[in-house]
């Protein structure tokens, strides 16, 4: 990036993180300056886009099998073995009753 | 959420599952990754629960969750920022005149494609700017680098993203 441009000021002025005086001057610049504002456009579309990105859902997989490990430590101390032998009874049943 | 205490693990997994889902899903694009990324996650957090201190949950959680995710990267030997992809165009799915999918359908694809194409910090920045929406001071406490590097990588993140999708 050329001195004579912007760069990445476009994008803290795109995200309000500039102090008042580096907003004034870059808002200066961009009136005379057709490159810093094309950028400055472009930018402010992919910036958008990101931003309208949804949440993802995810899986029902992922409440059975990640957030499980979730529980406390002392609750899974004193019931892993249970919830081992629990858990490898269940996949027997689900594999013989497949 | 109780108040300005320190979260339970089990509140914290519960409650933030599909916040941490979706930045896992936007910094590795498919469910496999995503999912091992949560539960590494999980696993630090409940580690260091004790080191929170009450402020930003979804901040401190963004922290973790993307540490995760670079120091992962690196342990696959790549180098996040001298790893350029070069032709971006190559990480978009290939178009296809016969599709019918609506073009809002394939929007969000086709942005989460170009994440996935920008290097590995550039993309962690990006994503926690726009995607989890923190502010530049937090993502350089995050990230561990000046304000003047987070924004110098979200902008050349955005740059790249600007030539992917154009």
């Amino acid at each position: 990036v050329t001195p004579d441009h912007l760069g990445d000021v476009l994008s803290g002025l795109l995200d309000g993180e500039l102090t008042p005086v580096e907003e004034s001057d870059a808002l200066a610049h961009l009136v005379g300056c057709v490159a810093c504002r094309a950028e400055l456009d472009g930018i402010r579309a992919v910036r958008l886009q990101v931003r309208s990105l949804p949440a993802v859902e995810p899986p029902a997989a992922f409440y059975r099998q990640v957030l499980p490990s979730s529980r406390p430590w002392w609750r899974d101390r004193r019931r892993s073995v249970v919830a081992a032998v629990a858990a490898s009874a269940a996949a027997s049943v689900l594999v013989l009753g497949a | 959420m109780p108040g300005d205490g320190i979260p339970t693990w089990e509140e914290v997994a519960r409650q933030h599952g599909r916040f941490l889902y979706t930045l896992a899903y936007r910094l590795t694009g498919n469910d496999d990754d995503a999912q091992d990324l949560v539960q590494e996650v999980l696993l630090r957090v409940r580690r260091g629960l004790e080191s929170y201190r009450p402020g930003s949950l979804e901040g401190w959680l963004s922290r973790i969750t993307t540490n995760t995710f670079l120091d992962d990267v690196r342990r696959r030997g790549r180098r996040p920022v001298d790893y350029l992809p070069e032709e971006p165009d190559r990480v978009l799915p290939a178009s296809d005149s016969a599709d019918v999918a609506s073009a809002s359908a394939r929007l969000p694809d086709h942005v989460q494609a170009a994440i996935l194409g920008l290097p590995a910090e550039y993309r962690a920045a990006v994503v926690l700017c726009d995607v989890v929406g923190l502010p530049y001071d937090e993502i350089s406490t995050a990230l561990d680098v000046p304000v003047g590097t987070v924004r110098s990588r979200i902008h050349r993140g955005r740059a790249l993203l600007r030539k992917a999708l154009s």
